[in-house]
């Protein structure tokens, strides 16, 4: 509060000393960008609009703006499969030393899954105090690698529809089986592939049968 | 906001009985945050007062220690130093302190972090009758291209470390030109204490 109150005071000295020699105090819309890793984002500001590469870690409109003027840099067009936000993008030229906006871009994530059947429960409780006995849960759990981990449980359904990992566009995903469930062999099919945006994999299938 | 009024009001009075019997007269619960933790082994100690404290599951002794958060039972006085230490690491990860030194204050005593990363390790293995091109495995997310060579059998390995005690899962993501390859050992398995550069088997016919 106490910066922003002093840069208004530069500024104002700035724009007075300025408009003393006739010119006036000029600013750069401009800030920061990070996790642009792809080209396609497009920013504006009222009627100008810029491309930012990938890569950039910076913007500047080329239009420089007076004291005093409101500017509001939005998002014209994301990134293919990004999803760009900008913080501290609307104010008054002025009202800071400096404009500075920060555009930060992520990814954006697609699920892997598909089907399971077959999870059903092999064993029941024994209880000792004479309550009916139950079934004990079967547990299959699926890995992406060393990476996302998810357990499927006869006690929840013994079919459905199962997530196994959430990734961005154009990454690799490999899903195995880490642990059978007890007396039944599972299988899985199309573990294999790679992510196509704006697409999710929903055809895995994973089927336990008991061994014959 | 209950639970808090009675355990500072609990804190208070223990510091009350402690001052008068010539004890600590401390107010601060030297306490913080937890990453990367998993499972039982480290041990943090506050040098400032010789306080040992193990982060162990299920420990439920007064105050609560877990994975993520943990406190020391004894209480710190307001500008007494404290200097929380890792002693001992669990065997899978290195815990680093940071803001966990100083005079104590309630800016500063209940935030110490505690980070913990997993050792990295190499994960590889050795294909075996492989005679062209075109075969990748993945671990997940993570591939590995084998091209075809003079010597039988292939090593490889991934070029992304792992940390230990994750577990992995290997697939042909790829086969390659004419040829059927089957992973015939460590498909599935959990990252040891070392690398595990012979972990994998690929056969191709």
């Amino acid at each position: 509060m106490k910066f922003s109150y002093a840069g208004a005071l530069v500024a104002l000295t700035l724009a007075s000393l300025l408009s003393a020699c006739g010119g006036k105090a000029q600013y750069t819309v401009q800030g920061s960008v990070s996790g642009l890793t792809v080209d396609g984002l497009q920013l504006s500001n009222g009627g100008n609009t810029i491309d930012v590469p990938k890569g950039a870690s910076s913007f500047a409109f080329p239009q420089q703006i007076d004291y005093g003027t409101e500017y509001d840099i939005t998002i014209t067009r994301n990134p293919d499969y990004f999803t760009c936000g900008v913080a501290g993008g609307k104010g008054s030229a002025g009202y800071t030393v400096s404009i500075g906006a920060a555009v930060s871009c992520t990814p954006n994530s697609y699920t892997v899954g598909g089907t399971y059947s077959g999870l059903v429960s092999v064993e029941k409780t024994t209880p000792t105090d004479g309550t009916t006995p139950t079934d004990v849960p079967n547990l299959v759990t699926l890995i992406n690698g060393s990476g996302a981990q998810v357990q499927l449980s006869s006690a929840t359904a013994t079919s459905g529809t199962f997530t196994a990992a959430t990734l961005t566009n154009g990454e690799v995903y490999s899903i195995s089986i880490l642990t059978q469930p007890k007396n039944l062999i599972c299988t899985l099919t199309n573990q294999n592939g790679v992510i196509r945006a704006p697409n999710s994999v929903t055809n895995l299938t994973l089927t336990c049968v008991k061994p014959t | 906001m209950k639970n808090m009024t009675l355990r500072s009001s609990v804190a208070l009075l223990c510091g009350a009985i402690l001052s008068a019997c010539g004890g600590s007269d401390g107010s601060l619960q030297l306490s913080g945050s937890i990453s990367g933790l998993d499972a039982d082994g480290l041990e943090l100690t506050n040098t400032g007062n010789g306080e040992v404290l193990p982060i162990t599951q299920g420990l439920t002794s007064n105050p609560t220690t877990s994975y993520t958060s943990f406190s020391f039972p004894k209480l710190v006085a307001v500008d007494e130093y404290f200097n929380v230490t890792v002693t001992k690491n669990p065997d899978y990860a290195v815990c680093t302190p940071t803001a966990n030194q100083g005079k104590a204050n309630v800016y500063n005593a209940y935030y110490v972090v505690i980070t913990c990363v997993a050792k990295q390790r190499k994960l590889g293995g050795s294909v075996s009758g492989l005679t062209s091109d075109g075969l990748v495995l993945a671990n997940g997310s993570e591939t590995v291209n084998v091209a075809k060579s003079s010597t039988n059998p292939i090593t490889f390995v991934f070029p992304k470390t792992i940390g230990q005690k994750s577990n992995f899962g290997i697939n042909v993501l790829q086969q390659p030109a004419g040829q059927q390859c089957t992973v015939t050992k460590g498909a599935t398995g959990t990252i040891g204490n070392a690398d595990m550069l012979d972990a994998i088997e690929v056969k191709c016919v």
